[in-house]
């Protein structure tokens, strides 16, 4: 499914320049006129090389980056559709995190005398095809669309439909617990009943009742 | 800066066109820059920087027209055996890679710098021998400047092969050059491969999460959709990577003679050495053209690099 390709060890190699010599008739010791007749040789030439190796590198690293800016660009030509793609899986993602703050009650069920609660979505939206998903990874530069995001984002709809038959995989650990809190703290169900007052009989309920038994 | 002198002036007639050894050196920084362009005819030299040539140069003492002391070198039996030093800037390894992972970052910049630091020496010895059949090589025309070294084909062979030793200190500019640029490309696809690996290694983490047995049709549809999606981008770049080209590079060194100092080793009356060192700049551009494979089009950027450094000459009386 997947090619690794080889890297390009010599991607460069077809540019290898094609230097020619060329000579020149010299010695390496220059004649100098001092006081006396001098005759100088070049001992050494000496460069910062740590100073021209950061310099190398940065300019490397640049070009390289317009490389990966070149690529993109041209992938967003190839696919015109990406940017609206990726427009869909933001906004859906942002639709979620919506209906997770806002949108689910808790519907108490007694079944056989045991209660148990369920997650209902209160305006359920039409769900949209996920091929947005699918092209994320090509515009990311740095840092890709984690796939553990993409693939296992729960799904309350999955949830209050599939009372019986959900697939308890799918939701991870914190997405649970994000909505059992909602539902313990948000929707109050668990608010205990009122109890019904107790009657505590007084002088005058006294005389009342004296009364009506006289 | 003008001329130092014209060497097709012959031995003699040079004592006029003599210059301090701080001008010599000045002049001498300036010749190792170099220019290639990558438009050039075959058989072109490369373009040298400014106005002088090696050949400007007065290569032999002054007093020519003293016959006694040409009779004194050549009574010399065993020539005086000194290396001109010229730092190669390549990164090439010939040596087994030292094992250092990025946990010893310093360690590598200052592998790297070493491996870049090691010198081109041109053997004084080496440089009097090769003038001297080149000068009985300049006696016969027609042939020029290939009499010593064949045809330039065996010429460029012999320098591919050793990229570390001059018999010429003209051949140090270019030997530099482009050891600047195999270093400069080495860096540019180590990076590039840094990247692809890490394009690969998304591409196979999403191989991984399709495996995953709870996802469902859908799911896998996404993740495989992924997978083919990075391998693309992988592909593209690697094939934009491929077709970057070279067109123009340029080296140029800059000494500043006014902070050049002289320094007598020895203090001794009767020896006349005295070492001349000066402070230089190096500087380089890189013309690099990135295509597009899409509309067809090619942009050119210019990497441009700078650092200081010194050259230092030894003068002794003749």
């Amino acid at each position: 499914m997947t090619k690794i390709y080889p890297f390009l060890d010599e991607f460069l190699g077809r540019h290898r320049l094609t230097l020619l010599l060329f000579f020149h008739r010299l010695l390496g010791i220059f004649s100098t006129a001092d006081k006396k007749n001098h005759l100088l040789r070049v001992v050494q030439v000496d460069l910062n090389m740590e100073e021209l190796l950061l310099c190398m590198m940065e300019q490397a690293s640049s070009v390289i980056s317009q490389i990966v800016e070149m690529t993109n660009a041209l992938l967003s030509s190839m696919l015109p559709g990406l940017e609206e793609a990726q427009g869909i899986v933001r906004r859906r993602a942002m639709e979620d995190e919506q209906q997770q703050d806002q949108g689910v009650r808790l519907d108490v069920v007694v079944d056989n005398g045991r209660k148990r609660s369920a997650a209902t979505l209160v305006e359920p939206e039409e769900e949209e095809e996920p091929e947005a998903a699918i092209v994320s990874p090509l515009q990311s530069t740095v840092c890709f669309v984690q796939p553990k995001h993409a693939t296992f984002v729960p799904n309350l709809q999955d949830l209050h439909d599939s009372d019986s038959n959900h697939t308890p995989e799918l939701l991870t650990r914190e997405s649970c617990e994000s909505l059992v809190d909602y539902v313990l703290h948000d929707t109050k169900v668990n608010q205990p009943v009122t109890k019904r007052p107790k009657l505590v009989p007084t002088g005058e309920s006294q005389e009342c009742l004296a009364g009506a038994v006289s | 800066m003008a001329a130092i002198g014209t060497n097709s002036a012959g031995r003699s007639g040079l004592k006029e066109d003599a210059k301090s050894p701080e001008e010599v050196l000045e002049c001498l920084t300036c010749l190792l820059g170099v220019n290639f362009l990558n438009g050039a005819a075959a058989g072109e030299p490369m373009q040298k920087n400014g106005p002088h040539e090696w050949s400007s140069i007065p290569w032999e003492p002054s007093n020519a027209t003293n016959e006694e002391a040409e009779d004194k070198e050549e009574e010399e039996e065993e020539p005086e055996v000194d290396f001109s030093s010229f730092p190669s800037l390549s990164l090439e390894r010939r040596a087994p890679a030292l094992s250092m992972d990025n946990a010893h970052r310093q360690g590598v910049q200052s592998h790297v710098s070493s491996l870049l630091s090691r010198p081109i020496l041109v053997s004084n010895y080496q440089q009097e021998a090769a003038a001297e059949v080149g000068a009985e090589g300049e006696e016969q025309e027609g042939q020029g400047d290939n009499y010593m070294y064949g045809s330039a084909d065996d010429s460029q062979d012999e320098e591919e092969s050793d990229d570390f030793l001059a018999t010429k200190l003209a051949q140090v500019p270019e030997m530099m050059l482009r050891n600047f640029f195999q270093s400069f490309s080495t860096l540019m696809n180590s990076r590039l491969r840094a990247y692809a690996t890490f394009l690969a290694r998304h591409g196979l983490a999403l191989l991984d999460t399709s495996e995953f047995s709870g996802s469902s049709s859908d799911d896998l549809a996404v993740v495989e959709d992924g997978i083919v999606g990075v391998e693309q981008k992988l592909e593209t770049m690697l094939e934009i990577g491929r077709l970057v080209s070279t067109n123009a590079i340029v080296t140029s060194f800059t000494a500043q003679k006014e902070q050049a100092k002289r320094t007598n080793n020895h203090g001794d009356e009767e020896d006349e050495t005295m070492e001349v060192s000066m402070p230089i700049v190096m500087e380089a551009a890189i013309d690099i053209t990135l295509p597009s494979p899409g509309d067809g089009q090619s942009g050119t950027v210019t990497v441009s690099f700078r650092t200081s450094g010194s050259i230092t000459g030894k003068s002794r009386l003749v």
